[in-house]
């Protein structure tokens, strides 16, 4: 199989390179690597010399910000019959979209060209990686939009819960096995969308929301449940404790938010 | 004036381009390194709680992710005046070598192999490693590491549990044996790996032409003699030197945007971090295994001032072992942790500063904080920046030697830059100082 990898704006940490021990040996066997800067000594020219739809697959992981990015993106969706999106950043701009809050940041590669399997996380668990790498193999499609929330995967109690003050964060607060939320620790798995088996409230710290939005608005709807939960006495106390809240809600996913297009389309109107 | 392009260099960590110039007569003018992968941490960590800036700084690099990680912990550790009991630097300590470990491993593995083996390496990925017939090692080694990193951390990258002064991750018995027994998997597959390893880059330094050589270095900085509680420590033309501070030690000169951040030594010199500074200022080991290894390299070092590059690959070898030895110790008296860390708001100082050795040398994660612990200002030295003007001047120099920019000259280049290790997404992320403010 004919394939090619490519690590556009990107921490690295997406590369099929940090999977090799989680992936089947059959499948690497099966590989021929056309483009892969990390492990071969391939050079651009290789790509742009292959045939129209020449690659079976290509992975893409990272966002995109430049000029350059944006080519070699549009270059792989020719010569690939089948694309990944591997990642929080190529699917939703993931952390290096709070640049945006900024005035610019990098696009999602999703918003550049269409791809028919995204694989979410940041980075995403390897269970997830293995079952797109399958889909691709397969041609199926794959978005991983069936699944529910982190909260129907989370080993956590879930309780009804009314906020009065937020926490950062505290040792009673993990060993009681409760739901953050319910211990007043904001954390995003309500309104994430589940796959990663919920390893971070597993492991003693909130979900900070890297497999993306289940819905549209997950920023938003987070927002507002944790509007529901306040005590109305307490709500001074409340917003006192919400120190970021762009950061909080829409921690990987600002570069796809509404909210940007509406900063966008004032900020082009104030120049205009 | 004649431009050569490398796009991208290959087998580095992140994508970066070597552009050579040359004047009308085909000889070496001047070269850039350049690369797209600016993200502005420094600029969109601004205005944030700074307890989230582990979570952030883990994301600036899955490369050697972990070192952020617990760079920017040491940080908080200050600016909420919470000093780490024994048992949380501990499990610290495990997490940190278990991503110094899987660094390395992979550096040497996939980028420095096909350089190395003495033989061409087959065409196909992973020819190399294969060759060597350390692939099923590679992969035994890495699982036994992820294993490790998630029952510390919970994800095999980009994990955490890191609070000012504590770590919420618990661990129960079973875990803790789980721990120690992936631990010692991890022992005996690097034990069986560097024996390898040294075999071949014994042949391979024989054959002198397969590796060119680097320039000579006065100047090295490193913490010693520990990765993460080591003491600031350098040498100038021989004599050694202590600094309570990191900028007794450096400074920035040129920093721009989509440019790493300049930095030179006291008194204007060039100086070099990482391995090959760690191997100068850390004391002999008094492990046999490690002991003859080290004294190979010394015996290697000190044939010439101008080592050959495969010289810093060796010292990922020796630091291999040295940090599986590392992690041994620090799982000998592991035993269950409660997470205990109580919740403090308001920070007890204006400003932390937290250092670790990262696989690619000296990391300093340096932040300032408002009353209600906003981060108003986020200074991140890298090592691959702190590298990159030891780098420019060996490629210079090189370049300059060479009679004609052949492709067998630029292959060799290419070899100098993977010698040093650069971490791309590391180094580019930085900002000018002038816009360091909120915005």
């Amino acid at each position: 199989m004919k394939i090619a990898l490519y690590n556009a704006l990107s921490c690295g940490g997406c590369d099929l390179i940090f999977f090799l021990e989680d992936l089947p040996g059959s499948f690497l066997e099966d590989l021929e690597i056309v483009f892969w800067p990390e492990v071969c000594d391939h050079r651009e020219e290789v790509l742009r010399n292959l045939p129209e739809k020449g690659l079976e697959a290509a992975l893409i992981c990272g966002a995109i910000r430049t000029r350059d990015q944006e080519k070699r993106v549009l270059l792989l969706r020719n010569k690939a019959r089948r694309l990944a999106a591997v990642g929080s950043c190529a699917l939703y701009g993931g952390i290096p979209g709070l640049l945006w809050e900024k005035g610019e940041g990098p696009r999602p590669v999703t918003e550049v060209v269409s791809c028919e399997v995204a694989v979410p996380g940041c980075p995403p668990e390897p269970k997830t990686l293995r079952e797109a790498l399958e889909a691709l193999l397969r041609e199926e499609d794959s978005g991983g939009k069936d699944r529910g929330p982190v909260c129907e995967e989370c080993p956590r109690t879930r309780r009804p819960f009314r906020i009065g003050r937020l926490k950062k964060w505290g040792g009673e607060e993990v060993l009681s096995g409760d739901c953050f939320l319910a211990r007043g620790i904001i954390c995003s798995g309500p309104v994430t969308r589940g796959g990663c088996g919920a390893v971070c409230p597993g492991a003693g710290y909130p979900c900070g929301g890297c497999y993306g939005p289940l819905e549209d608005l997950a920023g938003e709807r987070l927002l507002s449940a944790l509007a529901s939960g306040v005590l109305p006495a307490r709500a001074d106390e409340f917003l006192e404790g919400l120190v970021d809240p762009v950061g909080t809600f829409f921690r990987f996913f600002l570069a796809r938010s509404p909210l940007l297009r509406l900063r966008k389309r004032r900020d082009e109107e104030d120049t205009a | 004036m004649k431009r050569i392009q490398l796009k991208p260099l290959s087998r580095i960590e992140g994508e970066a381009s070597l552009e050579v110039l040359l004047d009308e007569k085909g000889r070496f003018r001047d070269l850039r390194l350049k690369s797209d992968l600016f993200r502005g941490f420094e600029r969109f960590c601004v205005g944030r709680p700074v307890e989230e800036m582990p979570f952030l700084a883990s994301r600036i690099c899955g490369i050697c992710a972990e070192a952020h990680y617990l760079a920017s912990l040491k940080a908080l550790d200050q600016i909420f005046d919470r000093p780490p009991p024994p048992e949380v630097r501990r499990i610290r300590r495990v997490f940190f070598l278990a991503g110094f470990l899987r660094d390395h491993l992979t550096v040497l593995s996939l980028f420095a192999a096909p350089d190395l083996v003495a033989r061409s390496p087959s065409p196909e990925a992973f020819g190399g490693l294969k060759d060597l017939g350390l692939w099923e090692d590679f992969l035994e080694i890495r699982r036994a590491l992820k294993e490790i990193l998630e029952l510390v951390s919970g994800r095999k990258l980009h994990g955490g549990g890191g609070v000012p002064g504590g770590w919420l991750k618990a661990l129960g018995p079973e875990e803790t044996t789980e721990i120690k027994r992936a631990v010692s998997r991890v022992h005996r597959g690097i034990k069986r790996f560097s024996d390898l390893w040294q075999e071949e880059l014994f042949r391979s330094l024989d054959s002198r032409n397969t590796s060119p050589s680097l320039g000579k270095k006065k100047a090295f900085l490193a913490l010693s003699p520990d990765f993460v509680e080591g003491r600031l420590c350098g040498v100038l033309r021989k004599r050694r030197l202590s600094f309570e501070d990191y900028r007794e030690a450096f400074t920035e000169t040129v920093s721009g945007e989509e440019t790493p951040t300049l930095t030179v030594f006291q008194g204007g010199h060039t100086y070099v971090v990482g391995p090959w500074a760690r191997f100068v200022l850390w004391p002999s080991p008094k492990t046999p295994s490690l002991r003859d290894l080290h004294e190979m390299i010394l015996e290697c070092l000190k044939q010439s001032e101008n080592p050959f590059s495969g010289v810093l690959h060796f010292l990922r070898v020796y630091e291999l072992v040295l940090a599986a030895e590392r992690l041994k110790e620090a799982v000998a008296d592991l035993g269950p942790f409660r997470p205990v860390s109580d919740e403090v708001s308001v920070p007890a100082r204006r400003e932390g500063v937290g250092l670790v050795e990262a696989p690619r040398g000296l990391l300093v994660h340096h932040y300032e904080v408002d009353a209600r612990g906003r981060l108003s200002r986020v200074r991140i030295f890298t090592p691959t920046a702190q590298n990159y003007r030891a780098l420019l001047e060996d490629l210079k120099e090189f370049f300059e030697k060479a009679e004609k920019i052949s492709e067998k000259v630029l292959k060799q280049a290419e070899k100098i830059v993977r010698a040093y290790d650069p971490c791309i997404p590391c180094m580019l992320h930085l900002l000018k100082l002038d816009n360091s403010g909120t915005s």
